[in-house]
């Protein structure tokens, strides 16, 4: 029996509900993504999904905590960056909490999220980030009251270079594990731009050369190597290079794209070689969850960091550097 | 070791992210040895290919530059094999640790000198104040490892805005200065046209950034 928030996930293609202590202990954590069978998200589909799905998930959170006799003294959601239709749902549904219930009402940064639940499981506490998902491809530093971006893609994400593959491939989506999965049969690296520049990033010329060597004729599981190993290799070169320029001990891998394997060894190398310590998050909490809403919200919590109803309209984009995150100190 | 060319290693003075920095003896004089490591987790085909592409390329770079006219250690020999640059050693000081007077008497030549590469069909890549030097009140500039032969307005504005980003991060009081110092240099060289060109694609730059918020008011 504890006092817990109640945190609600809709960004972009899983709608989720996860409860969390205000301890910080991760209770429960239930989701459903919206897939294809062929071809990527469409905003308004997904939408509609969530809107299917929110009810009963929901109801399955409110009878966890009913049979478990705990106490609901917020409600969180994901406010942004995401699809506007599909966050929509989410504020939607965490109003109608707040209201019914009496209770206020938190609106937490998606992308802080992913960040925060990685560096729940950390070693040193104050690592920098590799942020990887669908939507989001940056490497985050924390400094002065602030999550920082150092480094990140110039167009698009390494997820959506990866779904767009998939796509084409012929795989619905999620289609990314399937890549990976034909990446490990293949039998030779063929010649694709790798294009890192400082510490950012560039995927789309990647993509370009993956099509039109596609259309060519190559072999599918050769082509998914190649493309995979070139894209892992550019995160973690520009990885290697915050991790000097910031001079921090630990590198944290988070988001949907956190759970390839390969991309993990890359960036144990890589940390090995500079002394520093590397963790991965939790894989059920690697892709859109309610449970890190919950988490970053309990935080909120006892920071005092609530909305008015009328404060609760969505944010699209928001970038994190907008963000203040009132419960980490300085020096952490 | 071969990949520095036999020669004796008399201080290690970089382990950077990409590349080791060593300070070597050749035949009695001190040298600058640039060695890109092979990297543990990458395809080695890939691996092969990124690093003696790097080496060639800022080779290059460097030798165009100085034919251009402009200061930067003279490359002494190459190892493609090996990723390994051997060039001249520049004793002097980094402009990171001039003080504000001294950086703006600076600011002119620097100006000039990175519109003299960007005419010159050269960008440095990484023209921050870690990587000019001033030997002798003459102004060097080395590190060309990110740097490409280019005369497009996109990888000069991004020159451009490295320069001046770090400037504003770390002058802040004396931004003001140096960006019109620069503005009026920079222009000397590449003509107001294509200077304007540059300095408006560094305004569209900064505004570039993910989520930012000066694009969603725009839209």
């Amino acid at each position: 029996m504890s006092s817990i928030v109640l945190g609600l996930e809709s960004t972009a293609h899983t709608f989720g509900v996860g409860v969390c202590s205000l301890d910080g202990d991760i209770l429960f954590n239930l989701s459903h993504t919206y897939t294809t069978r062929e071809g990527g998200i469409h905003p308004r589909e997904a939408a509609q999904h969530h809107e299917e799905y929110a009810p009963s998930l929901i109801h399955d959170a409110f009878k966890y905590i009913e049979e478990n006799r705990h106490k609901l003294v917020a409600v969180a959601f994901s406010q942004g960056p995401g699809l506007g239709p599909c966050l929509r749902i989410g504020g939607v549904a965490a109003r109608a909490i707040s209201l019914k219930f009496g209770v206020p009402i938190i609106g937490v940064n998606h992308s802080v999220a992913h960040i925060e639940i990685a560096r729940k499981f950390s070693i040193t506490k104050d690592p920098i980030t590799l942020f990887v998902s669908g939507g989001n491809t940056a490497i985050v530093d924390y400094a002065s009251k602030r999550y920082v971006v150092l480094g990140e893609t110039l167009d698009i994400s390494v997820g959506n270079l990866l779904d767009v593959l998939a796509r084409d491939l012929g795989f619905g989506f999620p289609g990314t594990p399937k890549v990976l999965e034909l990446a490990d049969t293949a039998s030779r690296y063929l010649n694709v731009p790798y294009s890192v520049k400082g510490q950012d990033m560039s995927f789309s010329g990647l993509l370009t050369a993956a099509r039109r060597l596609l259309k060519v004729g190559v072999d599918p599981a050769d082509l998914s190597y190649s493309v995979v190993e070139t894209a892992f290799s550019m995160l973690a070169e520009a990885t290697e290079r915050v991790l000097v320029l910031t001079g921090k001990q630990e590198v944290t891998l988070t988001g949907g794209v956190a759970r390839a394997r390969r991309l993990a060894q890359m960036l144990e190398a890589v940390c090995k070689e500079h002394e520093s310590h590397f963790t991965v998050v939790p894989s059920n909490l690697a892709g859109d969850n309610g449970a890190m809403i919950a988490y970053v919200g309990s935080m909120l919590y006892r920071s005092e960091r609530y909305l008015r109803i009328e404060e609760s309209a969505v944010f699209p984009r928001w970038r994190i550097e907008d963000v203040e995150i009132p419960w980490r100190k300085r020096l952490d | 070791m071969e990949e520095t060319f036999g020669l004796e290693v008399i201080s290690t003075l970089v382990k950077g992210a990409e590349a080791y920095i060593y300070l070597v003896n050749f035949f009695g004089q001190k040298a600058i040895l640039k060695y890109r490591k092979p990297k543990q987790y990458r395809n080695t085909v890939l691996d092969t290919k990124i690093r003696s592409e790097r080496t060639i390329l800022e080779a290059r770079l460097i030798t165009r530059a100085c034919l251009a006219g402009i200061n930067a250690p003279t490359v002494l020999a190459v190892s493609k094999v090996h990723a390994s640059i051997l060039m001249e050693y520049i004793e002097g000081v980094n402009l990171l640790k001039v003080d504000e007077n001294n950086l703006l008497t600076y600011v002119p030549t620097i100006a000039s000198d990175i519109g003299v590469l960007h005419k010159n069909g050269i960008v440095h890549g990484d023209p921050t104040l870690a990587n000019i030097i001033i030997s002798n009140d003459d102004i060097f500039f080395i590190d060309f490892g990110l740097g490409e032969f280019s005369y497009d307005t996109e990888h000069r504005a991004v020159d451009v805005n490295l320069f001046l980003k770090v400037c504003q991060a770390l002058k802040p009081n004396i931004y003001g200065d140096i960006l019109a110092m620069f503005k009026e240099n920079y222009f000397k060289i590449l003509g107001p046209k294509q200077g304007e060109q540059v300095l408006d694609r560094v305004k569209q730059i900064r505004m570039r950034g993910r989520y930012v918020d000066e694009r969603r008011e725009k839209n």
